[in-house]
């Protein structure tokens, strides 16, 4: 009965672990949805997960690697130096913007501009690959 | 003694065991244990090793598996172009990179809501942008199109489009098989 027990409470860790990573990476919002879609499925490299938080249409803020900020410059500022951290520690790096189809440009320009001047410059020089979220179909 | 007398000994103790012994010690050991062949996984002491937990474990992680990636794979990715979003990049005199393309968005829907800033035919919506792009493509099979893959080509919608719509239209260049795709850095 031991080993059982043991096996048990081992499934449970785990389960939390990785409900617990993949909540802190993928924020549950509606991402775009084109038709036919050119996208490609995420391969196997590093990868820094920007998402655009999203409240009553408006953006709320910004989460990367688990922390939030705000929707304010300051906010923008402090995600982006995260990135830059980020991008040093690994070069090859890949940043995913996520974002709710909703959202005007307006919202989600800025982090691609600031985030990825950001990462460019941290990686001193070598490309800095920038991925947009899209989804085949349904809500994540 | 000799190797009969040993096992006439062993087989006296099983038979008789010490009062001290536990009781299941005594169940679990037939008085003939030692002349019966052993046929089972049993260890000495009445021990086995019951793998129907272990399997149903694994079918379960196994099942776990597989229903997390298929939920990994619903999420799919377009590539963007960076490069030439900052500032402090060193510029090669020689480098006689190509001007990019523009294409601006509108949100408007009483006029055309998507304008390529050059003298090419207007699409009127992202497939005809698509077909635009793909015609005038260089490569083997197009000799006489006007601009390699790598030609950077510049997304600008304008701040009330919707990301969808702007995302819908970076798809669209994207299939037309263009491979350095940007979004313009808002004015």
């Amino acid at each position: 009965m031991a080993p059982l027990i043991d096996m048990a409470l081992l499934l449970i860790v785990f389960f939390v672990l990785v409900s617990q990573l993949g909540a802190s990476d993928r924020v549950r919002m509606r991402l775009p949805q084109p038709t036919p879609s050119a996208a490609r499925p995420p391969g196997r490299e590093p990868r820094g997960v920007v998402n655009v938080m999203v409240q009553d249409g408006r953006i709320a803020g910004w989460r990367f690697a688990g922390q939030d900020h705000g929707a304010d410059a300051a906010g923008l500022q402090a995600v982006a130096e995260a990135v830059a951290a980020a991008v040093r520690a690994q070069p090859t790096m890949e940043l995913h913007l996520r974002a709710d189809a909703g959202l005007p440009y307006a919202d989600v320009a800025p982090a691609i501009d600031v985030i990825g001047r950001a990462a460019v410059r941290a990686a001193d020089g070598k490309p800095v690959r920038l991925r947009v979220a899209v989804q085949p179909g349904g809500e994540t | 003694m000799n190797e009969q007398a040993v096992l006439e000994a062993l087989v006296r103790m099983r038979r008789e065991p010490s009062p001290d012994a536990p009781a299941t010690d005594a169940v679990l050991t037939p008085p003939n244990a030692l002349d019966a062949p052993r046929m089972t996984t049993r260890g000495p002491r009445g021990m086995g090793m019951n793998l129907t937990p272990l399997i149903d474990v694994t079918f379960l992680i196994l099942v776990f598996f597989v229903c997390t990636a298929q939920v990994l794979e619903r999420e799919t990715l377009l590539r963007a172009d960076l490069s030439e979003q900052v500032g402090s990049v060193a510029v090669d005199a020689l480098d006689l990179e190509e001007p990019p393309l523009r294409i601006e968005i509108r949100a408007s829907s009483g006029r055309r809501t998507i304008a390529i800033v050059a003298p090419l035919p207007q699409p009127s919506d992202a497939a005809d942008l698509t077909n635009v792009l793909a015609s005038r493509r260089y490569g083997p099979e197009n000799p006489g199109g006007l601009f390699a893959a790598d030609q950077p080509i510049e997304l600008a919608p304008a701040a009330d489009v919707s990301w969808e719509r702007a995302v819908e239209i970076f798809n669209a260049v994207t299939r037309a098989g263009y491979t350095r795709v940007r979004f313009a850095s808002p004015s």
